[in-house]
C-alpha cells in the first residue's frame, strides 16, 4: 500500500504560563478545524480530570488529531497539550519531544511570566519552531506592544509579527492555524524504515489497562502488530490502535510523523517507562533507541497517615490506584511513633503534593493526617557513606555527620518593579543568594536567586504573592546540592519526642523556627488536666520552650434526670472528635498540630 | 394537631416496664411561666396560660395510667414555674395526681417556685395536698443582677417569699442561686451568699451561669453584646460559694448543691444514683432499669396525645451496658460521696478497675479522684474538672 509523504503533518504544542488561556485556545483550534462544534462541548476539552477543569490547570499531557484544509491541501495536525506548572516540567519536555513546533502563548494583559520563560527554554532546547502569540487582545487592559517587546527582551524571540488573538472569542485563531501550517516544519521520518516510536505518555484505564501514547518517528504500526518496548525488554500485542480526536478513535495503522494511542494488555504503569523506544518484535538488530528522558525524581516528601489505623490498607490501595496514573508519585510504608503506620510520599513539588492529596480525598473516603513537607537531603557520614534523607527522623546524630547537603533551587521571579525591594528582602530572609536581575520593560523585572528548596517548600509562594499583590510569578529549577549548616530540631511534648514534628533547618534559624513551632503547638493542643511542657531541642540541648498550662475548669453546672441522655450523647460526640487526635504519651495532639512545622498559623490556609 | 399518632419505632413504655419493681420516684413537669428567662433552655412557655386547665387534666390522666406501678417516695414538681397557676388550679392538678397514684409513702415532695409567684393561698394549697419542700428560684439578692438575668421578681420578693413559706408552715425550703452573672463582681457574689446564708436555708443550689444553645443569652454572647464566659472568673465565684456555704454548715454534696447533713434533696440524689423514676408531663424524661424515654415536648401536643388515648412518648432508648456504666459515672461522680463501682458492675457487668485501669491510675496520680475500696469519688481539683474526669472514663467501644 502506498504511504503518504509526511509533509501534510504538523505536530505542535502550546507553551504558556498558567492561566494564560492555553486550554481555551486549544478548544478554539479544535473548533476551527471542525473537530468539535462550538458551544456544544464541555469547557476545556483537553483537561480530563475534574481537578484539571476546576483548577484550570493541565496536569497530564494529551494529544489530539485534527484535519484541516489549506490551499486545497488536507493536513493532519496533532496538538499535544502540555501542563503549565513547574512541577510538571518533565511532562512538558516529553510532550515537546513529540513536536516540531510550539505556540508560545502570552497573556497580553499580564505579560511574560516565570513559567512562560521556563517553558520557552524547554521548547528552545527541544529545537522547536516557536510561534509567539498574544492572547486576550480583546481585553481593555491588554498592552500587546509592550508584551511583544518583553518577549523579545526576555526570550530573545522576534515578536514584531506576533499573532494577536482572543482565545475567548476565537478572533485570529484561524489565521493562527494557517500560520502553523506555513511555519512549522513537517516531521522528518521514514515510513519505510523499521518502526521506531517514542513512548511519551501512558495512562491507566480501569477497563483497558495501561494505554500508551506513541509518537512515531519511523515506520508504520498496524493493528495486531507485536510491539517491543526496548527499555523494559517486554513484548505486547497492539490489540487496538487509534488517535485522539479528542476521544479515542480506532484506526488500523499509524505511520511515521503521527501520534496515537495503543492498547496492548499492559497491566500496570510500572511495566512501562515514559521515554522508552517502541519498535516491532523481533527488534531490528541495528535499531538505535531514541534518547530517553531522565525520570523525574521526587523532591518534596511528606508523611500521609490514616486518622483511623483501620484505614491503613485502604490508604495503601488508594495510593496504588493513584500511582497507576501518576508515575512520578512515589510512596512507601513508614512508621511513626506518634502517628503509627502510614506512608512516606514523594512529589515533584508542592503543587503536585496538593493535587495528589486532593485526589486522594476525592477518590477515596479516608481521613488523613499529613505531616509537614520536607525536601530530600544528602548526608555524608563520618564513615564516608552517603545517605539520602527523606524525613527528619532519618538524620543521624550530629557527631556522625561529615557534611549535610540540601537542594538549591534557581528561582526566576517576574514582578512589577515595585515588588523588587520586598522580594529581595524575602529571598535574603530565606537564605537566598542573588544571581541576576533584568528589566523586561520599564515596569517589570525578572530576578534570579538561588534559594534552598526547603525554604520554598515553606510558604515562599504565598509570601511572594502577598508582597507583589498577586503579580509576582515564580519558576524554579533544581540547580544541585550544596553543603549547609543544617540541624535536626526535635520537638518534645510533655518530655516525649514526637518524631512527626521533627524538622531540618539551618542552625541560624533553628531557635526561631523552634519557637514558632512551639507557639503554634501551644495554640493547637488543647489544655489538659496537667500542664504540658513543650520543648525544641538540637540533640540534647533545649533551644526553646513553652508550656500549655493545665485546664482549670471543665464542669457542667446542672445535671438532672432529663439531662442524662443529652450529656451522654455529647460525650459520644466528643469521643468522635477525640478519635481524630493522636495520643502521644498522655497528651492528645490534634491532627492540625502536625502541620505546625509549617509555622505562622498559616497551616489552615495551606490545606485549602 | 397530630396528638393521636405515635411513631412506630417507639415502644409501649407501660408494657415494656411491666414487671419492674414499683417505681419509687416521680417527676411532674409544669411547662408554663410568666416570662421566659433569657438564659433558660428548659421546656417552658410564656403566654400560654389558657392551656393550664387542659394540660392539668392531661397530667392527671397520664398519672392514672401509672396507677399501681408507682410507689413514690419522692415527688418533684418542676418547670417552667409550677406555681405559675392560680391557687385553685394548683391544688387541682397536684391533688389530682396525688389521688391518681396514691401518695401514701411519699417522704419528700418538692415544688419549684419563683419568689414572685408565691402567695399565702398557694402555700396553703401546697400544704393541703402534701408538698413539704419548696425550691425557691431566688438567683440573686441584688436587683441589678436580677435585671441582667431578666427575672420578673425583685430581691425583696425573695425575702417575702421565704416569709410566706415560713408562715405557711412549709417544713423545708431550698434557695437557687446563679453564680458569676455578667457584671457581678466577687464582692457582689460574696454579699449574695451572705444574704442567702442569713436566711438560714437547709439547702442551697448554686449554679455557675451556663450559656445554653438556643437561649437569648447565647445569641447575645455570639453577637458580642455580652461577655463570653471566663472559666477562671467562674471558678473564683464557685470556689467562693463552696467556702461561704461550708462555713455556714451547708456542705457540698453535689457539684452545685449544698445542704445541712440530712437535708439533701432525696429526689435529686435518686437521679445522681441512677435510680428508676417516672416523669409525667410535656417533655418529661423517665428511666426504668436501663430504658430511657421522653414525652413530646409541646404542652398542647402532649395533651392531644393523652386525650386521644395515645402514648405521649416522643422517643425511647434501651441503653446498652457500656453506656449504662457511663451514666452511672456521669451522674454518680457529681456526688461528693462518689459512686460504688460494685454497683456499676452488678448493673452492667463492667468492671472499671479492669477496663479503665490506665485512666484510673492517671486520674489518681493527678489527684483528681480517690478510690477507697470500690468507691470512686472526685477530690480536690477533680470537682473543677469533672467533665475531663468523666471523659476519661467513657466506655471503650470501637470508633
Amino acid at each position: 500500500m502506498a504511504r503518504q509523504s509526511l509533509d501534510h503533518i504538523r505536530n505542535f504544542a502550546i507553551v504558556a504560563h498558567i492561566d494564560h488561556g492555553k486550554s481555551t485556545l486549544a478548544d478554539r483550534i479544535l473548533e476551527v478545524t471542525g473537530l468539535v462544534e462550538r458551544g456544544v462541548t464541555e469547557a476545556q476539552l483537553l483537561d480530563d480530570l475534574d481537578l484539571e477543569r476546576e483548577r484550570g490547570i493541565t496536569i497530564k499531557a494529551r494529544a489530539v488529531r485534527m484535519h484541516y484544509e489549506k490551499d486545497g491541501k488536507r493536513y493532519t495536525i496533532n496538538l499535544i497539550d502540555t501542563p503549565g506548572h513547574v512541577d510538571f516540567s518533565y511532562e512538558v519536555s516529553r510532550s515537546l519531544a513529540a513536536c516540531e513546533g510550539a505556540v508560545l502563548l502570552v497573556d497580553a494583559t499580564q505579560g511574560v511570566e516565570a513559567q512562560t520563560v521556563a517553558n520557552t527554554y524547554l521548547a528552545v532546547e527541544a529545537d522547536l519552531e516557536i510561534i509567539p502569540v498574544l492572547n486576550k487582545v480583546d481585553v481593555a487592559t491588554a498592552r500587546p506592544d509592550e508584551v511583544a517587546e518583553e518577549i523579545e527582551t526576555v526570550l530573545g524571540i522576534p515578536a514584531e509579527d506576533a499573532m494577536r488573538v482572543s482565545a475567548k472569542t476565537g478572533n485570529g485563531v484561524k489565521e493562527l492555524v494557517d500560520r502553523l501550517i506555513d511555519e512549522i516544519p513537517p516531521p522528518v521520518g521514514d515510513p519505510e524504515a523499521p518502526l521506531k516510536a517514542l513512548l511519551f505518555d501512558a495512562v491507566y484505564d480501569t477497563y483497558r489497562g495501561v494505554v500508551i501514547y506513541l509518537r512515531l518517528i519511523d515506520g508504520v504500526l498496524n493493528k495486531r502488530d507485536k510491539i517491543r518496548l526496548i527499555g523494559t525488554d517486554t513484548e505486547y500485542e497492539a490489540v487496538e490502535i487509534g488517535v485522539l480526536a479528542p476521544d479515542r478513535v480506532k484506526v488500523d495503522s499509524l505511520q511515521a510523523g503521527e501520534s496515537g494511542y495503543v492498547v496492548a494488555n499492559i497491566k500496570s504503569l510500572a511495566d512501562v517507562t515514559i521515554g522508552d523506544t517502541v519498535t516491532l518484535a523481533p527488534p531490528p538488530p541495528d535499531l538505535e533507541p531514541l534518547p530517553g528522558y531522565r525520570p523525574p525524581r521526587p523532591m518534596v516528601y511528606c508523611g500521609l497517615y490514616p486518622t483511623y489505623p483501620k484505614d491503613f490498607e485502604a490508604l495503601r490501595k488508594a495510593l496504588q490506584t493513584l500511582s497507576l496514573n501518576d508515575a512520578s508519585f512515589t510512596f512507601h510504608p513508614e512508621t511513626s511513633e506518634a502517628l503509627g503506620f502510614g506512608f512516606r510520599c514523594g512529589f515533584l513539588g508542592l503543587l503536585h503534593m496538593e493535587i495528589v492529596q486532593e485526589r486522594l480525598e476525592r477518590e477515596s473516603d479516608i481521613d488523613l493526617v499529613q505531616t509537614a513537607p520536607n525536601v530530600t537531603y544528602r548526608i555524608t557520614g563520618t564513615d564516608g557513606e552517603e545517605i539520602r534523607v527523606e524525613k527528619p527522623s532519618d538524620v543521624p546524630d550530629t557527631n556522625l555527620i561529615d557534611s549535610f547537603l540540601e537542594p538549591i533551587a534557581r528561582c526566576s521571579i517576574i514582578t512589577p518593579t515595585e515588588g523588587i525591594g520586598p522580594i529581595m528582602k524575602l529571598c535574603t530572609d530565606r537564605r537566598g543568594v542573588y544571581v541576576e536581575q533584568q528589566y523586561l520593560s520599564p515596569t517589570r523585572a525578572m530576578l534570579v536567586w538561588d534559594i534552598p528548596l526547603q525554604e520554598i517548600v515553606f510558604d515562599f509562594y504565598d509570601r511572594l504573592k502577598s508582597v507583589t499583590r498577586g503579580y509576582g510569578t515564580l519558576d524554579y529549577d533544581i540547580k544541585g546540592y550544596e553543603p549547609s549548616n543544617l540541624v535536626r530540631v526535635r520537638i518534645l511534648v510533655n518530655a516525649v519526642e514526637v518524631d512527626a514534628l521533627s524538622m531540618i533547618c539551618h542552625r541560624d534559624s533553628a531557635e526561631s523556627r523552634g519557637r514558632t513551632v512551639l507557639k503554634s503547638l501551644r495554640k493547637s493542643i488543647p489544655r489538659h488536666m496537667f500542664a504540658v511542657p513543650l520543648q525544641a531541642a538540637i540533640g540534647g540541648k533545649i533551644i526553646a520552650r513553652e508550656t500549655i498550662s493545665a485546664m482549670r475548669k471543665d464542669v457542667t453546672a446542672k445535671c438532672y434526670g432529663g439531662d442524662i441522655t443529652r450529656k451522654r450523647k455529647l460525650l459520644e460526640k466528643q469521643k468522635k472528635g477525640k478519635a481524630r487526635m493522636k495520643q502521644v504519651g498522655s497528651v492528645e495532639i490534634p491532627q492540625k498540630a502536625f502541620l505546625s512545622v509549617l509555622g505562622g498559623g498559616d497551616d489552615e490556609k495551606k490545606r485549602r | 394537631m397530630d396528638g393521636a399518632s405515635t411513631s412506630a419505632d417507639v415502644v409501649d413504655v407501660l408494657a415494656v416496664t411491666e414487671g419492674a419493681p414499683r417505681i419509687p420516684h416521680l417527676y411532674v413537669h409544669w411547662p408554663f411561666c410568666a416570662r421566659k428567662c433569657p438564659y433558660c433552655d428548659f421546656n417552658s412557655h410564656a403566654g400560654r396560660d389558657a392551656e393550664h386547665g387542659r394540660y392539668a387534666a392531661a397530667l392527671i390522666e397520664e398519672a392514672r395510667r401509672w396507677r399501681g406501678r408507682v410507689d413514690a417516695r419522692t415527688v418533684f414538681v418542676g418547670g417552667g414555674t409550677p406555681t405559675h397557676v392560680d391557687a385553685e388550679g394548683l391544688e387541682r392538678y397536684l391533688g389530682g395526681i396525688a389521688e391518681a397514684l396514691g401518695f401514701d409513702a411519699v417522704e419528700e415532695w418538692t415544688i419549684e417556685a419563683n419568689p414572685g409567684s408565691l402567695d399565702r393561698a398557694k402555700v396553703r394549697a401546697l400544704r393541703r395536698v402534701g408538698v413539704n419542700r419548696t425550691s425557691l428560684g431566688v438567683q440573686s439578692f441584688d436587683d441589678r443582677h436580677l435585671k441582667t438575668l431578666g427575672r420578673v421578681h425583685e430581691a425583696s420578693d425573695a425575702v417575702r417569699g421565704i416569709e410566706i413559706l415560713r408562715e405557711g408552715d412549709m417544713p423545708r425550703f431550698s434557695l437557687d442561686l446563679i453564680l458569676a452573672t455578667p457584671g457581678q463582681t466577687l464582692a457582689d457574689q460574696e454579699r449574695d451568699l451572705q444574704r442567702a446564708v442569713d436566711l438560714e436555708p437547709e439547702h442551697v443550689s448554686a449554679y455557675v451561669l451556663t450559656f445554653e444553645e438556643g437561649t437569648a443569652f447565647t445569641d447575645l454572647m455570639r453577637q458580642g453584646r455580652m461577655p463570653a464566659p471566663d472559666p477562671d472568673r467562674e471558678l473564683d465565684h464557685l470556689h467562693l460559694a463552696c467556702e461561704r456555704l461550708a462555713a455556714a454548715g451547708l456542705a457540698r454534696y453535689e457539684i452545685s448543691n449544698f445542704a445541712r447533713p440530712g437535708a439533701e434533696s432525696r429526689h435529686n440524689l435518686a437521679y445522681w444514683r441512677n435510680a428508676d423514676w417516672i416523669g409525667i408531663g410535656a417533655g418529661a424524661h423517665s428511666h426504668v432499669q436501663g430504658r430511657r424515654w421522653a414525652n413530646v415536648a409541646d404542652p398542647a401536643a402532649y395533651a392531644g396525645r393523652i386525650e386521644a388515648g395515645a402514648l405521649p412518648t416522643a422517643w425511647d432508648e434501651h441503653v446498652d451496658a457500656p453506656n449504662r456504666a457511663l451514666e452511672f459515672v456521669l451522674m454518680g461522680l457529681r456526688l461528693t460521696e462518689g459512686l460504688d463501682l460494685a454497683t456499676v458492675e452488678a448493673a452492667t457487668g463492667i468492671r472499671y478497675e479492669t477496663t479503665h485501669k490506665e485512666e484510673l491510675d492517671e486520674l489518681l496520680r493527678h489527684g483528681l479522684v480517690a478510690l477507697e475500696g470500690r468507691r470512686l469519688r472526685l477530690v480536690g481539683r477533680g470537682f473543677d474538672l469533672a467533665n475531663t474526669v468523666i471523659q476519661r472514663l467513657r466506655p471503650r467501644t470501637s470508633a
